[in-house]
């Protein structure tokens, strides 16, 4: 091959070559601070039910799960802070839900099973009427009585991260034992309880707690009704501490209600349960829930 | 321009481009510009172009951790005419985005996760234009497009009675526009080339800006650049350049030879740190048409250089060039260069020619063998070429003349003789004519020339003579038919005389008949022109009827010449009275000079001298302006001048006299 010849065929390859550069140019990644906790937001449904559920703030139990789960095996360490009020408890509770209690043709509840004598680490629970309420409009609700449900109030005797068992020996179901540890302790730095935020600016999240998956769910909050509504729930999926919640998605939630709750739940759930002789799910967790209630503006 | 740069607003953006490894390695590029290779940098460079031009150019970035290479760019460039050229780019390279990641996924996987925020920068297309007013100056102007696109994801809430529904949308702005430049390049000489470019000098958007890219737009200030190259020695070229903008850069190439060229460079930015803040390392191999470059851009701090920077310190209005900012990486670049058309870089340039004189057509046949010109001729390289000129007459010459190949050395400039083949048709110019002479000069086989030059070239009529005797002889034509002709013809009609005539004197009475036949017919006559500049050929003295002396000695010549008689022009200058200069004629008459008394018992009346076979004959003087008084008087006369002029004024030892053999 002459030198002229070997040269156009090494320009056709070179050339070649270079045309075949086909990466992009590499991007510039400007990285935020909470970039690592990369939230997932899921919406929450509010199922059209006239079964009275009960709150999220104080359950860590979404509306959607409250009526897909029959029976639930509760232990929340639960902090309400808004600001210059902050109020802790811990609980307990354990229902079975049984057949539908039916008003006016509509299911208004399930009575509570009787489970016998439960125990929470040894100590007997206390077993109490489970009541079923019946909205009635503007009028207060109307309380029907329905089998039995199971509560411990352990306020200053909840250990976070510890293990809990619950027992207990019913005639038809024979022996029960749910064991689960409790949540870690949950405190949350921002946004901080009384606090006002901004909806222009994203929103730092930072919290402190380990042991559990962090989830952190917003609700509307009436501060005359005192209720709640669930409107989205972010899913952390690495629990650093920190995530960031951009301005334009807070700007987006309903402007008609200024407060909102930020509730952080850091909680171990086991959903697979099955009890002997019972039929439906059955979810059994221990949540640590801390409530921030702030004014977006 | 500069000055007008200044008061035109804040320096912003820096005159820097990376879509060559030549300019990254030589960092100070301005003034370098010579092909369409990042011509943007001094649209006025284009014009240094040969021909079509052709670039592409690759990158990659080893300090990312990417695999694999960026299309940069490619690049077409074309000169036309003499002095205009124009170049297009196309860059897909000239990109950088900068992403701000998600935080937030909508309901995945139902939605695609898509960055918070994107912002690109790009000028995929630039265009550049140059004219050279003469030699040594020459202007650009350019224009490249710049697109500018924000990139929003953005989020909705809806809240129904039994569900709140997130759902996520990507919207995007776009603000497009043509960024003008123009420079001056200005080259005094090969060794020094100095290039001025003002940049953004006009904007041109297309459309109205949205609000949402406002925050995030380029700076459009208008820059200014001056950039200086010189050849610090053949081998070293020194680069410079500064701006406006407070960035410069230095750099050097050194081309040892075979093709290969080690370029490094340092460049410097005020508002950086360290202020010298990279460095630019290459090598370049040129062969024939194609020509290689291997480039490596080194950041001394890597800070925010490695594909990640925070978000709260991003600042769009410290970008000052999309190719070269602080968010650039360290990068490889390659760089393939080819030339199409013609497609070499001259090695050889044409300083000056001149012409030796005019062309007498008489004498065309002189000038394969003495000089009509040189042509001063400089190896621009930095190797020793071997250059051959050429030079070429339209309608005159068949084809171009080209001399032997000389060497000269690199910077140096050396007279190649020209010389010139015509063909027959010069001899049909009749009056003086003024013809354009092309001097080509060629330092390769195999390209058709390095270097170009038209002079002009003085035809003298075909009867036009310098009035050296040496190229009287090229008016004598014993080959013409009308000549041969006339001779034989004379010659048959005095046959029995020559038949009667001693064998040994045949010559010399065949010269008298001839002689005495023209005695009948022609008649000493001036030039036309009152010139001794003005020579007839014989047929036009024989058909004319009479001439001057040089018509006549030509004439006579001629017919000598025809029947194989040897004859001599006898030039006569006379030092005090150069007016008076006179031509006449010896003729040899093959008589031995023992027996010289055969041909006249005065040994005055001719002349012992050796014929063209070295042997010692007889010749006769001849005086043709006498020639109406038949052959006798015309040798009395030649034979008393030629005794006065030679034997007396010894003429021929003093250099006044010359005498010319013709055959």
């Amino acid at each position: 091959m002459e030198g002229s010849a070997m040269i156009r065929h090494l320009a056709a390859v070179l050339l070649l070559l270079i045309l075949g550069g086909c990466q992009q140019p590499s991007d510039v990644e400007l990285t935020q601070e909470e970039y690592e906790a990369d939230l997932e937001v899921r919406s929450v449904v509010v199922p059209d039910t006239h079964v009275v559920l009960i709150p999220v703030d104080s359950s860590a139990v979404l509306p959607e799960d409250q009526l897909e789960f029959r029976a639930f095996f509760l232990l929340n360490n639960v902090t309400h802070d808004a600001g210059g009020i902050r109020r802790s408890f811990s609980y307990s509770r354990v229902y079975a839900a049984d057949s539908a209690i039916r008003f006016m043709g509509r299911t208004v509840g399930f009575r509570g099973m009787d489970l016998g004598n439960m125990r929470l680490n040894g100590v007997p629970m206390i077993k109490l009427p489970h009541i079923v309420r019946i909205k009635r409009g503007s009028q207060p609700d109307s309380l029907v009585l329905g089998g039995f449900e199971y509560l411990q109030d352990l306020t200053g005797q909840y250990q976070p991260d510890q293990p809990y068992l619950w027992s207990a020996s019913t005639p038809g179901m024979g022996t029960i034992s749910q064991g689960i540890r409790s949540a870690g302790n949950l405190i949350v730095h921002s946004p901080a309880g009384g606090s006002v935020v901004s909806r222009e600016k994203d929103l730092a999240l930072r919290w402190t707690g380990a042991g559990g998956h962090l989830s952190v769910i917003i609700s509307s909050f009436d501060p005359w009704t005192n209720r709640t509504r669930p409107l989205l729930e972010f899913r952390s999926r690495a629990n650093s501490g920190r995530a960031l919640i951009p301005g334009k998605l807070l700007r987006e939630l309903p402007r008609q209600h200024p407060y909102y709750v930020f509730t952080f739940v850091l909680a171990n759930r086991v959903d697979t349960v099955v009890l002997q002789g019972y039929s439906g799910r059955v979810m059994v967790q221990a949540a640590s829930i801390y409530n921030s209630y702030v004014e977006l503006r | 321009m500069l000055g007008l740069i200044l008061i035109t607003g804040r320096p912003d953006l820096c005159a820097q481009s990376l879509i060559t490894a030549r300019q990254i390695g030589l960092a100070a590029y301005g003034a370098e510009v010579r092909d369409s290779r990042g011509f943007s940098l001094n649209p006025a460079g284009l014009i240094l172009m040969r021909d079509w031009d052709f670039t592409a150019t690759t990158y990659g970035s080893p300090t990312l951790g990417r695999d694999g290479f960026v299309f940069h760019g490619l690049t077409f460039g074309k000169r036309f005419l003499e002095n205009e050229a124009a170049a297009f780019q196309y860059s897909p390279g000239t990109s950088m985005r900068f992403v701000v990641p998600p935080t937030i996924n909508i309901d995945p996987p139902n939605n695609p996760t898509s960055n918070d925020r994107e912002i690109e920068y790009a000028e995929p297309f630039s265009i550049g234009v140059a004219h050279r007013f003469d030699e040594h100056f020459s202007v650009g102007l350019g224009a490249r497009f710049r697109r500018e696109t924000l990139t929003e994801t953005t989020y909705e809430i809806i809240v129904g009675d039994t569900a709140t529904f997130p759902s996520v949308s990507v919207e995007e702005v776009r603000a497009t526009g043509w960024n003008v430049d123009a420079s001056v390049l200005w080259r005094p000489s090969d060794l020094f080339s100095l290039g001025l470019t003002g940049r953004n000098l006009l904007t041109l958007a297309a459309g109205d800006t949205p609000d949402e890219l406002s925050a995030y737009r380029l700076p459009k200030s208008a820059i200014g650049e001056i950039s200086l190259a010189t050849r610090a020695t053949r081998t070293l070229l020194l680069a410079a350049s500064a701006g406006t903008d407070q960035a410069g850069a230095v750099g050097g190439e050194w081309t040892p030879g075979y093709g290969i060229a080690i370029r490094g460079g340092l460049y410097f930015n005020a508002k950086e740190s360290p202020t010298a803040y990279a460095t630019g390392l290459g090598v370049g191999w040129s062969y024939e048409f194609l020509e290689l470059g291997v480039a490596y851009l080194h950041f001394f701090d890597q800070t925010n250089r490695r594909g990640s920077s925070p978000a709260g310190e991003f600042d769009p209005s410290g970008i000052r060039n999309i190719d070269l900012n602080p968010y650039t990486s360290d990068r490889v670049t390659l760089t393939v260069k080819a030339i199409f058309g013609n497609i070499r870089e001259r090695v050889a340039l044409i300083e000056s020619v001149a012409m030796l004189g005019s062309v007498y057509p008489s004498a065309y046949e002189v000038f394969a063998y003495r000089p009509i010109g040189t042509a001063r001729v400089r190896n621009i390289s930095s190797e020793p070429i071997h250059a051959k000129a050429a030079f070429y007459v339209d309608q005159y010459m068949d084809e171009p003349t080209e001399s032997g190949p000389v060497t000269i050395q690199p910077g140096e400039s050396v007279e190649i003789p020209l010389t010139a083949v015509f063909n027959e048709r010069i001899r049909k110019v009749s009056t003086l004519t003024i013809k354009e002479g092309n001097v080509t000069i060629n330092a390769s086989p195999a390209d058709p020339e390095d270097d170009r030059y038209q002079t002009p070239v003085l035809i003298q009529g075909r009867n036009a003579w310098d009035g050296d005797v040496l190229t009287l002889r090229y008016f004598v034509t014993p080959d013409d038919p009308d000549v041969i002709r006339y001779s034989r013809d004379v010659l048959l009609n005095h046959r029995d005389t020559l038949i009667q005539a001693d064998r040994s004197l045949e010559s010399f009475q065949k010269a008298r008949i001839l002689f005495d036949d023209l005695a009948e017919k022609l008649m000493y006559v001036n030039d036309p022109k009152q010139s001794a500049d003005y020579v007839q050929y014989p047929t036009e003295t024989l058909r004319l009827r009479g001439g001057d002396c040089d018509d006549l000695s030509v004439c006579f010549v001629s017919l000598l010449s025809s029947i194989g008689i040897s004859t001599a022009f006898v030039d006569v200058v006379p030092p005090e009275r150069p007016e008076e200069s006179h031509i006449y004629l010896l003729f040899d008459t093959g008589v031995d000079p023992k027996f010289g008394s055969h041909v006249s018992p005065n040994p005055k009346r001719y002349v012992l001298r050796k014929n063209r076979r070295d042997i010692e004959t007889v010749w006769i003087p001849v005086e043709t302006t006498v020639v109406a008084r038949g052959f006798e008087e015309a040798w009395t006369r030649g034979a008393q001048e030629y005794f006065d002029d030679v034997e007396i004024g010894l003429g021929t030892i003093k250099g006044w006299v010359r005498i010319v053999d013709i055959n």
